[in-house]
């Protein structure tokens, strides 16, 4: 097969935007006590930097805080309020 | 079939790959994380100039994990036509387009081109995702912007009402037309998949909160969502050509009667593009959603 | 070994519909403009009659044909469409996006002037318009021509190490209303030339996600380029080869393809011209020849890409050049004369040129005023 013409054609990556961790003033801290794992902070989150809880392992929500950009759409939305939102640095 | 949380976790694999160019808070990212990871797996996607051809990535690489052709800005239902047409030569049914673009396009610059493919009942489904401006650009008014919402270009705020792009597709013949808000995603997937599941052009707007046009803080995305249905302003509804009637989705039921609707103001006052809006732009605006529900009730 | 062909009257738009028709291509989307029309009609009569197996999109706009074509040609399948003036520069921005997004689409464009006023008489000036868009193009000068331009464009454009579009030009009315004779091959045989799209340029895949046209930074952006300059470089010895192996097959030729010569090899007085002032021009040479003077022509036929070798070549031994032009480019005469001239000062060539701009909005050229051009030129 001859090879095509180049043209703007660009692939599926991850961190196309870099690591918009990076973009932070806000982070989302847990409190994992206060987790019902309910999973609406996961499905709110509109760069799925939430690792889902699990009821069956226990497993409380976890934050992918390299793509995190500290919106707090899901201390917002958290109904135990487990999820306080901590300025970077402190 | 009705959408669950767990079903929004079962997709066949993420169609927006973490670290995209959305802005924080989102809801066109968040909105497009569910409905098209629902179908990552035969969807092909067609994006005109828009928030999302900015989102999608640049130089390196993309987010979207799907194939995606990106459009000039009135261009997207025509290319969608011709994907859908090709595809249907080759024989490959199962493959899903999809347009998804803002109301910049589906609204103003490619409405001729999308009501054109609707009246040609392509088969093809378009999802415009609404924050009420040409976001892209700056948050300049569109013809989606309602009465007294202060944009890059309505300074002393917008003096029209919203084109209710709805309406104009049902008025064409559109197969299914339904709308749908980031607050309610399980309501939106469903949507999403019952109008793949037709043949024909389908239409779904879903209004989606856009932090840095509307002047709201983002961590308020889906709250302004919710207290946007909440309030009436946008009601949540589908419509079926083979009905002809409106049905009105659980979250809108409610707020069908005026005296049930949260007061206006919950919602303006998150929202920094409605500073300063007046007593007579407030009542304009109410007017104008009931005006809107007028048109609705007419299908129930 | 040339192919039997049978002789059959018929206007230049039927021949480009029929050349559409051979080519088999799988999705047309197209919109009615004067001059155009009765190939976009012609096509819908293919499909219902059953003739053409192929998805026809009526679209709202010529916007819309051009996208819906380029979706088509991003699915990986042969698409075709036709348009004139108004409708060529309505989907201006597409026409770029295919150019430049390296979309095998052949589209005839049945030439118009452009408004205001209203007039629907040929000139140059809509295609012109566009030589910098990335696409082919060839002017024609009778409606045997059309035939064999658009069913050899679909040959070139698809062939992966060129993927640029093509715009086969005809003069409207002139052409595409006028009744002649065209030599048509056999159906199978003509399709078989052209061969089957089975090694599409690109293809959009389910299984292997890419995007396309995304955000992209000047690196990117200039390889894009730069491959295109490259590509329509390359492109002059596909349209050579291709007309050659059209000329073995079915026995017809124009010149090497790119530039067709008339009469003596050197004279002079040299006519330069398009599409059917190039033919009126054999006329008006035929008889300035008779009365004892010496003209020869050399009729451009691709103007993009630019055939500056062969056009060196000829001028570099002859002993001066006269352009007419059915377009302006203002203050600078026509675009045909312009670019003449810049490739004969960039080869150090010193035949001097003469430009003129004849046929605007449709003014008749007949071969007296040409004569009557000529014998001013030799004059001066």
């Amino acid at each position: 097969m001859t090879e095509g013409p180049s043209q703007p054609i660009l692939y599926p990556i991850v961190g196309s935007a870099g690591k918009t961790g990076e973009w932070r003033t806000f982070y989302p801290v847990l409190d994992p006590a206060l987790c019902i794992k309910c999973n609406i902070c996961w499905k709110y989150c509109p760069d799925n930097s939430i690792y889902p809880a699990d009821l069956k392992k226990d497993q409380v929500i976890s934050f992918d805080y390299d793509y995190c950009k500290g919106c707090g759409i899901c201390a917002e939305e958290c109904p135990k309020d487990a999820i306080k939102m901590k300025r970077q640095g402190e | 079939m009705p959408v669950t949380q767990k079903d929004l976790m079962n997709i066949p694999k993420d169609a927006m790959l973490k670290g995209h160019f959305a802005c924080a808070g989102c809801g066109s990212a968040l909105a497009f994380r569910h409905a098209i990871g629902s179908v990552a797996d035969k969807a092909v996607l067609v994006v005109p100039a828009s928030c999302a051809s900015v989102y999608q990535g640049s130089g390196k690489g993309v987010a979207f994990n799907v194939p995606t052709i990106n459009t000039a800005f009135a261009a997207s239902d025509a290319v969608a036509s011709g994907i859908s047409r090709a595809m249907k030569r080759k024989g490959k049914d199962d493959v899903k387009v999809i347009v998804w673009g803002g109301d910049g396009s589906a609204a103003d610059i490619g409405i001729a081109t999308e009501i054109g493919a609707c009246d040609r009942q392509e088969n093809v489904l378009h999802v415009m995702y609404s924050n009420n401006v040409y976001g892209n650009t700056g948050g300049q008014r569109s013809g989606d912007t309602m009465i007294g919402a202060r944009t890059a270009t309505t300074p002393e705020g917008n003096t029209t009402p919203r084109k209710m792009v709805p309406f104009i597709m049902m008025a064409n013949n559109a197969r299914y037309v339904a709308t749908a808000s980031e607050a309610y995603l399980e309501d939106f997937v469903e949507k999403f998949q019952k109008a793949l599941s037709f043949d024909g052009f389908k239409f779904i707007q879903i209004d989606i909160s856009c932090p840095p046009n509307w002047r709201a803080d983002s961590a308020h995305s889906v709250k302004i969502a919710r207290l946007g249905v909440q309030t009436g302003i946008w009601p949540l509804f589908e419509w079926d050509r083979s009905t002809n009637k409106v049905v009105l989705s659980r979250p809108s039921k409610k707020y069908e009667a005026v005296e049930n609707r949260l007061p206006v103001t919950d919602w303006t006052s998150l929202q920094g593009r409605f500073r300063g809006i007046t007593e007579d732009e407030l009542k304009a605006l109410e007017e104008d959603t009931e005006r809107q529900w007028n048109f609705i009730r007419k299908f129930l | 070994m040339v192919l039997k062909q049978e002789m059959k009257s018929m206007t230049g738009n039927d021949a480009a519909s029929y050349a559409a028709l051979f080519a088999k291509p799988e999705v047309i989307a197209a919109y009615p403009i004067t001059p155009q029309t009765t190939i976009v009609e012609n096509i819908s009569q293919y499909v219902d009659e059953g003739l053409l197996d192929a998805e026809f999109v009526i679209v709202e706009s010529e916007h819309s044909a051009l996208a819906a074509c380029m979706g088509a040609a991003w699915s990986g399948v042969r698409t075709f469409t036709a348009t004139s003036s108004q409708g060529l520069l309505y989907m201006a921005e597409n026409v770029f996006w295919s150019g430049y997004g390296r979309l095998p689409i052949i589209m005839p464009v049945v030439n118009r002037c452009l408004a205001p006023g209203w007039n629907i008489w040929p000139d140059f000036q809509d295609s012109m318009a566009f030589r910098d868009a990335g696409w082919i193009q060839m002017y024609t000068k009778n409606n045997q021509e059309v035939f064999d331009t658009v069913l050899q464009a679909f040959k070139i454009s698809e062939s992966k190490d060129i993927a640029l579009p093509s715009m086969p030009c005809l003069d409207g009315f002139i052409i595409s209303h006028t009744t002649g004779q065209v030599q048509l091959p056999d159906a199978e045989e003509a399709y078989e030339f052209v061969g089957p799209y089975d090694d599409p340029v690109i293809e959009l895949n389910i299984k292997n996600p890419w995007a396309f046209g995304a955000m992209t930074g000047p690196d990117q952006y200039g390889k894009n380029r730069k491959d295109l300059i490259a590509a329509m470089e390359r492109a002059k010895s596909k349209i050579i080869d291709v007309h050659k192996e059209f000329a073995d097959t079915f026995g017809r030729s124009y010149g090497n393809g790119l530039v067709e010569p008339y009469g003596d090899d050197v004279a002079d007085l040299t006519i330069m011209s398009l599409g059917t002032i190039g033919d009126e021009a054999h006329e008006a040479i035929d008889r300035l020849v008779a009365e004892g003077l010496s003209v020869n022509a050399l009729r451009v036929r691709t103007f993009r890409p630019f055939p500056e070798e062969d056009i060196v070549k000829f001028a570099k031994k002859n002993h001066k050049l006269l352009v007419i032009d059915r377009s302006a480019s203002f203050g600078h005469g026509g675009q045909l004369g312009i670019e003449v001239e810049a490739v004969l000062k960039r080869n150090n060539v010193d035949t001097p040129v003469k430009k003129l701009i004849r046929g605007l909005g449709g003014e008749d050229v007949p071969y007296t005023k040409i004569m009557d051009d000529a014998k001013e030129a030799l004059k001066e």
